[in-house]
């Protein structure tokens, strides 16, 4: 592929890389290594769909019919795994690769060639994971969060995926080190912190939320492993281990994480809502310190995963209270996006169309949220399908919906081209009903008490399973069309002005053209 | 110190901080439970 040639300021920098496949392995600039995550979190995205359509075929009806229970139950693991680790969290680094660079003013990333290192290490990660369904006794089939005994008792699938989890959490770690480094040293000049755009304080705040709690997943697998293979007892309680101990380490990680995968969703939409609304974002440092507030709290509500697994009554309390809490910062978010909307010029490009159904939607998984976090309903509602909806609502028409919202928001700026704004309505008003068919009866289903992670299920929850299979097919196909129109975009996408989002104010559409040049801001703007 | 030097600087001592943070986090998450 041609070199895109950019200023020609003659800094240093050699426009000329190796062209086909080596350019992709070599690179160290930070657009290319940012489509290499962003298309690696997608073909991530299809696999894990495709776990997500087997899972959803064998419950269309009650009884067993295409999947065996273990395989069912490799399926889900799986899916949650590779949804987490493969698809959302790479696409939120391809999303930092690209923007936290240009919106900050810098020419790339703090340590390019490291950066280089991160993203590779996630295929390698990935084929471990993949090919663990290939190997004597398949993959892990203990859920996402791999509890012991079952995950200290499972075969080979569970050590490829050990390995795999340590890989992607260094993977994660070297990111993070990497977006904090290039956000606190290499801004431009007269951009303070609290100049900074939006989406670059969350990425600031979700990578401290990643140093903090990947290191803790990195010694709970590591743990795990030396369970398995060299003879301690960590969490095996035949040789004097806790496997409770397991369930608070795992969730002091699992609980941030969700925040890790949300937090730079909030940036997104921080950035198309005043866009599309031709209006600065509303309560910006209250903006900035909710996300700090959201990030703090995070690290101390771990244990509303565990309300049945045992604990005293002022646990549960402290824990509840403190889950209720994460509501106040997040409503001012949901207050600020609004007021910003509020009397503003607003248009309904996609981006826009994308962000408001995320708020709706997140609103309601934020509620269910706190329906969980209440002690006697969580003893009630835990590991059944209630659960399943809420955080497929947090982190589907959250976190998902929002990184649609951005593709759509900055495809111009990354190829030059635009998008069919006809074909990405569809694609958002299809994802809208079929996820909403998918996950809403879920609630129904969960509340009635149907199990997760079973294949097979009573005669009364066979017609909302079956919405909720047709429901997900749907969904399903609906993502087709958005790769459709990414590959129309890139390939015969009209050309895009430098500006064609009238409302953008941040420094890669007011300073840079479309698409943006491979090399920029060699000589940093000045911020006023 | 050329500003290029002193960003490097400063680049290395972020990174290594974080490090050094990374691996206390890491080893304290499994001497707790040893």
């Amino acid at each position: 592929m041609a070199a895109v040639h950019g200023d020609a300021h003659g800094h240093g920098h050699d426009d000329h890389h190796p062209s086909g496949i080596m350019r992709w392995v070599t690179t160290t600039n930070h657009k290319d290594i940012g489509t290499m995550y962003l298309w690696f979190s997608f073909f991530m995205f299809m696999v894990g769909g495709t776990l997500a359509m087997g899972i959803r075929a064998e419950l269309y009806q009650p009884g067993i019919q295409i999947l065996e229970p273990e395989l069912f139950n490799q399926f889900t693991t799986l899916h949650g795994l590779i949804m987490v680790f493969g698809a959302i969290m790479p696409a939120f680094v391809g999303f930092a690769n690209w923007q936290v660079p240009m919106m900050i003013g810098a020419p790339d990333m703090a340590f390019a060639r490291m950066n280089n290192w991160s993203f590779w290490l996630l295929p390698v990660a990935a084929t471990l994971l993949i090919s663990s369904f290939f190997v004597p006794g398949g993959a892990a089939a203990g859920g996402w969060t791999f509890y012991p005994p079952l995950s200290v008792q499972g075969g080979l699938g569970v050590d490829l995926m050990i390995f795999a989890i340590h890989i992607l959490g260094a993977s994660s770690i070297m990111g993070s080190i990497n977006i904090i480094t290039t956000i606190l040293n290499m801004r431009a000049p007269g951009m303070t912190l609290m100049k900074m755009p939006m989406f670059v304080w969350t990425w600031l705040i979700t990578a401290y939320l990643l140093v903090l709690v990947m290191p803790v997943l990195a010694g709970v697998v590591t743990m795990l492993l030396t369970d398995r293979h060299f003879g301690t007892s960590f969490f095996n309680a035949a040789g004097g281990g806790d496997p409770v101990m397991f369930q608070h380490i795992f969730w002091f990680f699992g609980h941030p994480e969700v925040y890790i995968m949300i937090l730079p969703a909030f940036g997104i939409v921080s950035e198309i809502i005043p866009t599309f609304s031709r209006k600065p974002l509303f309560g910006y440092s209250s903006m900035v310190y909710a996300t700090a507030s959201i990030a703090i709290l995070s690290c101390v509500v771990w244990a509303h995963h565990m309300f049945t697994a045992g604990m005293p009554a002022v646990g549960q309390l402290f824990f509840m209270y403190a889950t209720m809490l994460i509501a106040v910062p997040t409503a001012v978010k949901v207050f600020n996006w609004t007021a910003t909307m509020w009397r503003g010029s607003m248009t309904f490009e996609t981006p826009m169309l994308f962000s408001i159904g995320f708020i709706f939607l997140f609103v309601i998984g934020g509620f269910s949220g706190v329906i969980c976090a209440i002690v006697p309903i969580d003893i009630q509602v835990q590991d059944t399908y209630y659960v399943i909806a809420h955080f497929h609502y947090v982190l589907v028409s959250g976190a998902l919906f929002a990184l649609f919202a951005g593709a759509y928001y900055w495809i111009p700026k990354w190829t030059g081209h635009m998008y069919n704004e006809t074909l990405g309505k569809w694609h958002f008003w299809l994802s809208m009903f079929f996820f909403n068919m998918t996950f809403f009866v879920q609630h129904f289903l969960g509340l009635a008490g149907m199990p997760r992670r079973v294949p097979d299920y009573n005669l009364q929850f066979a017609d909302f399973n079956m919405i909720s299979s047709i429901g997900a097919f749907g969904f399903g196909l609906s993502q087709l069309l958005f790769l459709y129109i990414m590959v129309n975009c890139i390939r015969s996408g009209e050309k895009a002005s430098q500006k064609p989002w009238d409302g953008a104010t941040s420094l890669e559409w007011t300073h840079l053209p479309c698409p943006a040049p491979y090399h920029s801001f060699e000589k940093p703007p000045i911020v006023k | 110190m050329s500003q290029e030097t002193d960003i490097k600087r400063k680049k290395f001592r972020t990174a290594m901080f974080l490090l050094i943070m990374v691996v206390a986090i890491y080893l304290t998450a499994i001497f707790k439970e040893w």
